[in-house]
C-alpha cells in the first residue's frame, strides 16, 4: 500500500467504521459466526492490500462488500475440497440483495435502540438474558420452564418484531437526518 | 405468493417452519453444514425467506454488539458501566462487539491482546457485567471473573490471578486459576500456557488450569491435549487431572473442589477449607481420575453432576431435608463405579454428618449396611420433563472424631454401576444467619 499518511488514516477510519456492516454481510452469506470472523479477517487483509485502488469519493461499504463476497466465495471453494458444497447462487442473490441498503446502518442502529425500549417487558428480559448476559437457549428454557424449541421460536419472533419496528421507524429517522 | 424469480417455489407453511427452524439453528451457531446448505437452498428459492433471513441476521448482530446498552432498559438494575478500549469510534457502531473483535483480530494479532466481554463479575471491583474491551493482561487480586471471547470461548478466572493474552490465541497464566470452555465449532481454539505446561481443549471441552509452583490441569468435559516442558504431548479426558512440575514430573490430583455455581474451582486453601473433607485417596487403576466435591452441591433443583441434565429432588415430593440441604456433594470418579474392589478413603477435618446416596435399585453392600443407617429419605434425579431417571436412598452416619477417616467400598455393578455419591456437612453447622448468607452467595452468582 503506497498511500500518504493522511490517505492511510482516512482509509483506516472507514475500514474500522465499516467492520460491523461487513461482518453482518458475511454472516448473512455464510450463516456461521465463526466462519464469518475468519472471512472478515481475510477480507480486511485484502482491503488493506487494495487500499490504493479505493476512490475516497465513492461509498466505502459497497466497495468493501465486493471483496467480502469474493472472500466468501474463496472460503467456500476451499471447503469444496472437503466435499462441502455450498449454494453459490444463494451467495450471489443474497449478496446483491444485502448490498441494496448498505448505507443506512447508523439509522438502523438508532431505530433499534428505540424499538428495544418499546418491547414488552417480558420480551425485553428475554433479549437481555440472551444477548446481554450471554445465556444460551437451554438455560433460558430452563428458567422459563419452556422447551428449548419454544424459546428459539420466541427469540425468532422478537427479532422479527424488532425488524418490523425498525423498518417503521427508519422513515421517521431519515426525515430527522435530512434536516 | 409473489415472486420475481423463475426459481421461486411456493412453500407450504411447513416449508416456512423448516426454514425458520434452520435460521434459528444458524443464528445460534448450531447449524451443521448440511443444514446451512438446506437453508441456503430455501432462501434462494423464496425472496420472502431471503428478506426474513437478512432481517434475522441483522437484528441478531445488532443485539449482540449492543448488549451493554440494555442495562438502561432494565429499570431495577443500575446501568452497566461502559469501558471500551477505543471509546471515540466504538460508540458509532451498533455492532461494537463485532467491530472490536475484528479490529483486535486484524490490528492486534501481531501484538497480542484479545477482545472480551464480561459475563459475570463477583467481588471484582474493576470489572462490571457487560463491560467489553480489548485486554492484553488481566490482573485479578480478588473475586471471580467470567469472560466471553470473540470466538465464543468462555474464560473464568479465580483470584488471585494474572493472565496475559498473547498472539495466536495463547493465554499465558502467570498465577492463579483459570477455567476455559472451548466452543463447539472451534477450529483454532485458545490455548493456556504456564511455566510448566501448554494446554489446548477439544471442541466443546472444558478444562481448568492452576499455575503456581507447579501446574495443575483438570478436564471437566471432552478432552485436552497437554504438553510438558520436555515437549511431550498427552491427552487428558473428562474426569482426569494431573500436576506437572518444572521438571515435567507428573503428580496425582485425587480431588477437585468446586463452587456449586461452577464459577470457582481450586485447590486453594480458601476453598478446600470450606469443606469438611480434608483428603480423598483410593485404589483406582486410573491414576489420573479425580473425584469432585461441589461446595453446597446437595440442594434441591441443582444438577446431579457437572453439565448433567438431571436435577435433585425428593422422590416423594416432600420438603428437602434441612439436615441434608447445602451439604457438600462428593461425586466419585467415573471409574469408581466400575471397579469391583474399590476402596475410597475419606478424611475429615472436623466432626461431620456423612451421607451416602446409594442407588435404590442396587443391592446394599455390607460396608454400607454395617456403618450407615437408612434415613428413610429418598432422592431422585429428574430431567427437565419431570421424568425420574434414578432414585437414591440416603444412608447417614455421624463422624464425631477429629481427623477421622474411613473407607467406602464399591457399588454393585450388577445394576449398571450408576455409582453412589457422598454428601457431607459439618456436624456443628453454622447458624441460620450464616446459612442465609450462603444462600445469598449462591443467588448473587446467578
Amino acid at each position: 500500500m503506497s498511500l500518504d499518511q493522511e490517505a492511510q488514516q482516512i482509509f483506516a477510519d472507514r475500514l474500522k467504521s465499516a467492520q460491523p456492516q461487513i461482518y453482518v454481510y458475511i454472516c448473512a452469506l455464510i450463516m456461521n459466526a465463526n466462519d464469518a470472523l475468519d472471512i472478515l479477517q481475510e477480507t480486511n487483509s485484502v482491503l488493506w492490500k487494495k487500499a490504493e485502488r479505493y476512490d475516497p469519493n465513492k461509498p466505502f461499504i459497497a466497495w468493501a462488500y465486493r471483496f467480502a463476497r469474493f472472500q466468501t466465495m474463496a472460503f467456500l471453494k476451499r471447503r469444496k475440497r472437503d466435499r462441502l458444497v455450498f449454494n453459490s447462487e444463494f451467495i450471489a442473490q443474497t449478496g446483491e440483495y444485502a448490498e441494496q441498503d448498505a448505507n443506512i446502518h447508523e439509522r438502523r442502529l438508532k431505530a433499534m435502540e428505540l424499538c428495544v425500549a418499546a418491547l414488552p417487558e417480558n420480551q425485553r428480559l428475554v433479549i437481555e438474558a440472551k444477548y446481554y448476559r450471554g445465556e444460551g437457549v437451554a438455560l433460558l428454557a430452563q428458567k422459563l420452564k419452556k422447551e428449548p424449541n419454544t424459546v428459539s421460536a420466541l427469540l425468532y419472533r422478537i427479532r422479527a418484531a424488532l425488524a418490523k419496528c425498525i423498518q417503521t421507524r427508519l422513515a421517521a429517522i431519515s426525515e430527522e437526518y435530512s434536516h | 405468493m409473489k415472486s420475481n424469480s423463475h426459481l421461486t417455489i411456493q412453500l407450504s407453511s411447513q416449508g416456512f417452519d423448516e426454514a425458520r427452524a434452520l435460521m434459528q439453528c444458524a443464528l445460534e451457531g448450531s447449524a451443521s453444514w448440511a443444514q446451512r446448505q438446506r437453508l441456503a437452498k430455501l432462501v434462494c428459492e423464496n425472496p420472502e425467506l431471503r428478506t426474513q433471513w437478512l432481517e434475522q441476521v441483522r437484528i441478531d448482530s445488532l443485539l449482540r454488539a449492543n448488549a451493554d446498552g440494555f442495562a438502561q432498559y432494565n429499570k431495577p438494575h443500575a446501568p452497566a458501566k461502559k469501558s471500551f478500549a477505543f471509546p471515540t469510534w466504538a460508540k458509532w457502531s451498533a455492532a461494537a462487539a463485532a467491530l472490536l473483535l475484528s479490529i483486535s483480530v486484524w490490528f492486534f494479532q501481531q501484538n497480542g491482546g484479545a477482545h472480551m466481554r464480561v459475563l459475570q463479575s463477583a467481588n471484582a471491583s474493576e470489572f462490571t457485567t457487560g463491560q467489553s474491551g480489548n485486554f492484553e493482561k488481566i490482573v485479578l487480586p480478588e473475586g471471580n471473573l467470567r469472560l466471553s471471547m470473540n470466538d465464543g470461548t468462555i474464560l473464568s478466572l479465580t483470584a488471585p490471578a494474572c493472565v496475559s493474552f498473547e498472539k495466536n490465541k495463547v493465554a499465558f497464566l502467570e498465577k492463579g486459576t483459570l477455567m476455559l470452555e472451548t466452543p463447539k465449532n472451534a477450529s483454532n481454539p485458545w490455548r493456556v500456557q504456564t511455566r510448566q505446561a501448554n494446554v489446548r481443549g477439544a471442541a466443546n471441552g472444558v478444562f481448568g488450569v492452576y499455575a503456581g509452583d507447579k501446574t495443575d490441569i483438570a478436564v471437566f468435559a471432552e478432552s485436552a491435549t497437554v504438553s510438558n516442558v520436555n515437549g511431550d504431548d498427552f491427552q487428558l479426558h473428562a474426569g482426569e487431572a494431573i500436576g506437572l512440575s518444572d521438571q515435567a514430573e507428573a503428580s496425582r490430583i485425587a480431588c477437585i473442589v468446586r463452587d456449586i455455581n461452577d464459577v470457582e474451582w481450586a485447590w486453594s486453601p480458601a476453598l478446600t477449607q470450606a469443606t469438611v473433607i480434608s483428603g480423598v485417596s483410593d485404589n483406582l487403576s486410573n491414576a489420573e481420575a479425580f473425584h469432585r466435591i461441589a461446595i453446597g452441591g446437595m440442594r434441591e433443583g441443582v444438577p446431579i453432576s457437572y453439565r448433567a441434565d438431571r436435577y435433585w429432588f425428593t422422590s416423594d415430593g416432600k420438603e428437602f431435608p434441612s439436615w441434608l440441604e447445602n451439604s457438600d456433594l462428593l461425586e466419585p470418579a467415573a471409574q469408581a463405579s466400575k471397579q469391583n474392589d474399590l476402596l475410597l478413603n475419606l478424611s475429615f477435618s472436623q466432626p461431620a454428618l456423612v451421607c451416602v446416596l446409594f442407588p435404590l435399585s442396587a443391592e446394599k453392600p455390607n460396608w454400607l449396611k454395617e456403618s450407615f443407617e437408612d434415613s428413610g429419605v429418598r432422592l431422585c434425579a429428574r430431567d427437565i420433563n419431570g421424568n425420574t431417571t434414578e432414585t437414591f436412598a440416603v444412608w447417614k452416619k455421624n463422624v464425631t472424631e477429629i481427623d477421622a477417616s474411613f473407607y467406602l467400598g464399591p457399588a454393585d455393578k450388577s445394576k449398571g454401576g450408576i455409582g453412589y455419591r457422598v454428601a457431607t456437612k459439618a456436624l456443628f453447622y453454622p447458624s441460620v444467619a450464616a446459612n442465609q448468607s450462603l444462600k445469598n452467595k449462591h443467588s448473587s452468582l446467578n
